[in-house]
């Protein structure tokens, strides 16, 4: 199932928001072409952790991450990395659908535009088409590109938002409860997404439904208060947890 | 527990529905009051303002006497411009008589007393065109004069035959030469497009007065605003809300500006005349200097609105653009500014219609009190040359003592008012039109 090369390698890894120590020592190494779940209770700092891997965290003033997190063994906490590089390396997918107010092409095309991946208009169609068919929407949206995304259904508005962002070809793609706004069958839709977006891409998802993590994921982590309780084999933490944080999460009676 | 009926209101029930509908009286009281204030005001407006669009013109034909215009006879422009406007009455004192004795008009004034119901712009307008149209000197020619501001009275009813027993500027003969006058269609009230374009005219002339040139004033004061406040203030915003950290002293400004905003604006006029006339020595009353005291007047309010709209940008819109890989200069140029722009521009407009009614802040300035410029003709003239604008015309006009000022500044209030009204629509449309729902 999994690779064993390491995409993304966290050691001693801590985050404060002002005084409030929201990740402690976390080490984690996530592997390529691999489904990665981060579960845990709300407020357990997966997000947290999440957003420290494309460095989203920086927008906010008063976090501070300390600790080496490494993407194929490069420091992107380093001086020398510019975030706005990072973030094209490593896409986001956002807890709710956030298309721009633009048309359903503007909306794919943005990325590639913007870091100049296209030369002329139909390398750039070609791009957008890519990306829409990776997003699995391509067939429902083909005939109307030009439409507003976000006069499309949230299940496709999501789909749209990981087109977006599979177009700017990142390697890590950073998936925060993306099912969370959704209904049961667009969710079935997302799910499926990601596991053929495993073939490409190294997937970090945050999860609040253990049967998503269950079901989408080969890896999965465990966070508890700021903690990084358990990490291993989805199969194992969900059939035999070592940690009795995880047992008792994952049975229902923590969370 | 007691069985109760739905059918029957039990005591809270009605009790809460007679309070909701006392609530609503209420409610619809307060709108019915201001309702009314403002039909009041408008009906007021229009009723005393309509006035100053008409005036009272005569027309007669002048005999353009050789002997009076040019002695010499040989038209030499020089000598002719040396008649001054008093070689002029006696050809209009010629035409009146000329003009009773062709209606039949039976009268016991002197030509020079009729002559009197003109304006006293009539001579001038004469002298103007004679000097403009030198060959026509000899012929016979068709003017339109303005009457005296008592006459145009007359006509529009603010002066009647008791309310001139003490007046010494008309006399019951001349009004009754007015009557046969009108009879006879030479003497005819009609709109008055010089109001709308003209310049201010002095104290004797009421009749001859416009709002024009100030208008143009106020036109070069807003271009002034328009080009330094709106991107002063649209580039302060966006530093101040999506770039600069949040600490005391972003703190501090954002107070500051907050505090700009309510400041009486004759502080910004003294401001105004300490800094630009005393210390940079611009010229007095230019409406560069009114431009820019009122541009210091509306920037607050042009950043606070577009602080106000760059905030109800959703963060979601911002993640997504820094998501995908653009710079924060990029995620704020190629979406948070394109979706903040209309709530920015209807803030801008706004601003601007509170500088253009704005009158305390140039009274330090010199731009209130009398000031008959022509229209300018360049741009560096419009804006350095002496002008004065709507609000402070219309306040010149109404502390002057002839009543016919006084019908002035209210048309001039309608003339204003319409301005504002545009602006407003413009904003209100701006927010229909672009109106975004996430």
């Amino acid at each position: 199932m999994t690779t064993d090369t390491i995409k993304i390698a966290a050691r001693d890894v801590q985050v404060y928001y002002g005084d409030n120590h929201a990740i402690k020592d976390v080490n984690v190494d996530i592997e390529d072409k691999t489904v990665t779940a981060f579960i845990g209770p709300s407020g357990c700092g997966k997000s947290t952790f999440l957003r420290c891997i494309n460095r989203m965290n920086d927008t906010i003033d008063v976090c501070r991450v300390t600790g080496d997190i490494r993407i194929d063994d490069v420091d992107i906490y380093d001086r020398a990395i510019d975030p706005v590089q990072l973030r094209a390396k490593v896409g986001m997918v956002f807890q709710k659908p956030n298309p721009f107010p633009k048309s359903i092409y503007d909306n794919v095309a943005y990325g590639p535009r913007i870091h100049g991946l296209a030369r002329k208009k139909s390398d750039l169609d070609d791009i957008v088409e890519r990306a829409l068919r990776r997003g699995a929407i391509w067939d429902e949206v083909k005939d109307r590109l030009d439409a507003p995304g976000t006069g499309l259904s949230g299940g496709q508005q999501q789909r749209l938002c990981i087109a977006r962002a599979v177009a700017t070809e990142p390697e890590v793609l950073l998936m925060d409860e993306p099912c969370s706004a959704l209904d049961p069958i667009a969710t079935a839709q997302v799910e499926e997404l990601i596991d053929e977006l495993r073939q490409n891409y190294s997937v970090v998802i945050v999860t609040h439904s253990m049967q998503q993590a269950a079901r989408v994921s080969q890896k999965t982590a465990f966070f508890h208060l700021g903690h990084l309780v358990e990490f291993g084999e989805t199969d194992k933490i969900f059939t035999s947890p070592e940690d009795p944080r995880t047992e008792s999460y994952i049975t229902g009676r923590i969370g | 527990m007691k069985q109760s009926s739905l059918l029957v209101q039990d005591a809270r029930t009605l009790k809460r529905n007679r309070a909701e509908a006392r609530f609503r009286a209420y409610g619809i009281a307060a709108i019915v009051i201001s309702l009314l204030m403002l039909t009041v005001l408008l009906v007021t407006i229009i009723g005393r303002g309509t006035g100053a669009f008409q005036q009272t013109y005569v027309t007669l034909p002048v005999e353009l006497l050789e002997n009076k215009l040019d002695k010499k006879g040989n038209r030499d422009l020089a000598d002719i411009k040396k008649v001054s406007t008093f070689g002029y009455a006696p050809l209009m004192a010629d035409a009146f008589e000329a003009k009773v004795v062709q209606a039949g008009i039976e009268t016991s004034l002197s030509p020079k007393k009729m002559a009197a119901i003109l304006s006293k712009d009539a001579a001038a307008q004469l002298r103007s065109f004679v000097v403009a149209n030198v060959d026509k000197i000899g012929e016979t020619v068709e003017f339109e004069f303005l009457t005296n501001s008592r006459v145009d009275g007359y006509l529009k009813g603010r002066v009647s035959r008791d309310s001139i027993a003490n007046d010494k500027n008309i006399t019951p003969e001349q009004l009754d030469l007015v009557d046969q006058l009108i009879s006879d269609g030479a003497l005819e009230k009609r709109f008055n497009f010089a109001f709308v374009t003209g310049a201010d005219a002095s104290d004797a002339r009421p009749e001859a007065a416009g709002i024009g040139v100030s208008m143009i004033g106020s036109f070069f004061m807003m271009l002034v605003v328009l080009a330094l406040a709106l991107p002063i203030g649209v580039a302060a915003s966006i530093y101040l809300e999506e770039f600069a950290p949040k600490n005391w002293i972003t703190d501090i400004i954002e107070v500051n500006i907050s505090n700009l905003a309510a400041v009486p604006s004759i502080v910004f006029g003294i401001l105004g005349l300490a800094v630009f006339i005393n210390y940079m020595h611009l010229p007095n009353s230019a409406p560069l200097v009114g431009g820019l005291v009122l541009t210091l007047m509306t920037l607050p309010t042009i950043i606070i609105s577009t602080r106000a709209s760059l905030k109800s940008v959703p963060p979601s819109i911002r993640d997504a653009a820094l998501g995908v890989g653009a710079s924060k200069m990029q995620s704020v140029f190629h979406h948070v500014l394109p979706l903040a722009a209309p709530g920015i521009l209807t803030g801008t407009i706004i601003g601007l219609a509170q500088a253009l009614g704005e009158t305390a802040p140039l009274l330090l300035i010199g731009m209130v009190g009398f000031i008959a410029s022509n229209p300018p003709e360049t741009l560096a003239e419009g804006l350095m040359s002496p002008n004065s604008a709507m609000p402070a015309q219309i306040y010149e006009w109404a502390k002057r003592a002839d009543p016919a000022f006084y019908e002035r500044a209210w048309g001039g209030i309608i003339i204003l008012l319409l301005f504002l009204i545009t602006m407003n629509a413009i904003a209100v449309l701006l927010r229909r039109r672009f109106e975004r729902r996430w």
